[in-house]
């Protein structure tokens, strides 16, 4: 069987076995989306390429702590890139003034860059994601975005937006259930 | 048991969390609670689900290509330093740090220089040839800290009168505590470090120092360990851990042949130092590894998988 028909599991347990053509697999998977993901949040070239670098070699030092009963790998994968990312985003905006960006602002952004092979699927996964995201309640999309994207804390959002901070819990804890359950049968990472 | 109080008091935070939008502290009790509640992971699973989808709403961007090349690079790296006869001379392996439990690593807060490990092996090797005095060292040190503690006061007092509407003013003076914090905090470590030179190099007997480490990062938490001539203790210095979680503590781990021997349980001061004199009743200087873990407050009996710093020795 060919790596490409592995399921992520499968390549992660390879990895544990320290298989490099593995961890290669799973980098043409997911290398796309962890750099995008930061490049939009940080909107710096070096810096995405230093935490997407990062993320892999987190992936290959410490494959064997993943728990397949504690989600997906994909939920493991992103939230180690997230966390990766917000740590730069607050190391480089502390003790500054942030203002509250539009999101929508660099989802907007071409994709220019995308490989062929991969466009279509990504693309279409882009286009699932946003349009689940622009179904939920705007107050719901409000707090989701500026703190996922943009950083801010709970607390900060509150204050920003003016609004009690159970509040803002309350409202992001609906909205990713939405989100979750919006997108569970249609985002399906490429496990086979 | 989980306690109903605290988990009302921590469940909400669960999404917060799982958005990265918590501050340190409210993270570290979020954490401290999920290893004790029977609700709290699943649902916490299902919220950070719905966080990771969000990874699929910027438009896709590839990587340059050479970023590949350049995390091939690494991991040939890493591995020609796990094998000792590629290199000269291999000191502790570099370990991988854990992170803490679900998903992320413990947002550790390093606080220390990234050549700690090398500058260790240079100033001992300067104390054995020159015979410095370090007690006049470790003095005019703690004189300087004073002095830049006496500083931080008389900023911190002139901050407490500030009127709200000088914001501006006051990020300044802040800017100024912290630095002079910085710099405070900087010359206290030189103290600790040279306190522990001077009970090491006045004690005699000692092996050579093994260094290990808990990553590649700049200001990754560092390790050296040393072990009596005797056999019947060994000391561990490390600097740059973040305190540990709410009810753990760190814990010492040696590996000999085919059985792992508990050690002390430790913790940390501000700057992340600490260093346990460790007694052993087998020939410490046999082990084949070491590592420090983070465990329940007393310890445990087999180390947990959160290893922190780890290594093998020469």
């Amino acid at each position: 069987m060919e790596y490409t028909e592995f399921t992520d599991e499968a390549l992660l347990a390879q990895i544990v076995e320290q298989d490099r053509l593995a961890l290669e697999c799973l980098y043409q998977r997911y290398s796309t989306r962890v750099f995008s993901l930061s490049y939009r949040m940080l909107s710096d070239q070096g810096a995405s390429e230093e935490v997407t670098q990062d993320v892999f070699l987190n992936v290959w030092r410490r494959a064997a702590s993943y728990k397949q009963g504690r989600g997906k790998f994909t939920t493991w994968l992103f939230g180690i890139a997230h966390h990766r990312t917000i740590d730069e985003l607050r190391k480089r905006t502390r003790g500054k003034q942030r203002s509250v960006q539009n999101v929508d602002d660099f989802l907007n952004l071409e994709s220019a860059d995308v490989q062929p092979a991969d466009a279509a699927v990504a693309n279409s996964e882009y286009a699932t994601v946003r349009e689940a995201l622009m179904d939920l309640p705007d107050a719901q999309r409000t707090v989701i975005e500026m703190s996922y994207f943009g950083g801010f804390t709970q607390a900060e959002i509150a204050e920003k937006l003016d609004q009690p901070l159970g509040t803002v819990k309350t409202r992001m804890r609906l909205g990713l259930k939405k989100l979750r359950a919006a997108l569970a049968s249609k985002l399906r990472a490429p496990e086979l | 048991m989980t306690d109903p109080r605290n988990h009302e008091a921590i469940s909400p935070d669960l999404a917060g969390y799982a958005l990265d939008a918590l501050e340190d502290e409210e993270r570290d009790l979020v954490e401290a609670h999920l290893t004790e509640c029977a609700e709290c992971p699943s649902e916490l699973e299902e919220l950070m689900e719905g966080a990771a989808s969000l990874a699929f709403a910027v438009p896709p961007v590839a990587p340059p290509a050479a970023l590949a090349d350049r995390i091939n690079t690494v991991i040939d790296a890493e591995i020609a330093l796990a094998t000792p006869e590629t290199i000269t001379p291999p000191a502790f392996t570099m370990a991988p740090p854990r992170r803490t439990p679900w998903y992320a690593s413990p947002r550790l807060a390093w606080g220390v220089s990234s050549g700690l490990a090398a500058a260790f092996v240079g100033v001992v090797a300067i104390a054995a040839v020159t015979g410095i005095q370090l007690n006049d060292r470790v003095d005019e040190l703690e004189a300087q800290v004073a002095i830049q503690d006496s500083n931080i006061n008389t900023v911190s007092a002139s901050l407490t009168g500030m009127e709200l509407d000088a914001e501006r003013a006051l990020d300044d003076e802040v800017q100024q505590v912290s630095l002079l914090q910085e710099s405070a905090d900087t010359l206290e470590q030189q103290v600790n470090d040279l306190r522990w030179l001077q009970y090491v190099t006045s004690t005699g007997a000692w092996s050579t120092p093994s260094f290990f480490s808990g990553g590649q990062q700049p200001q990754a938490p560092q390790g050296m360990l040393i072990t009596h001539a005797s056999g019947e203790e060994a000391l561990l210095m490390v600097n740059g851990l973040a305190p540990a979680p709410v009810g753990m503590e760190y814990q010492v781990w040696l590996t000999y042949e085919g059985i792992v021997i508990p050690g002390r349980t430790f913790t940390v001061d501000r700057n992340g130092y600490a260093v346990v004199k460790l007694d052993l009743s087998g020939d410490a200087t046999e082990y084949i590894g070491a590592s420090v873990t983070v465990e329940p407050v007393g310890g445990s009996v087999l180390p947990s998988d959160l290893v922190v710093l780890e290594g093998t020795p020469q």
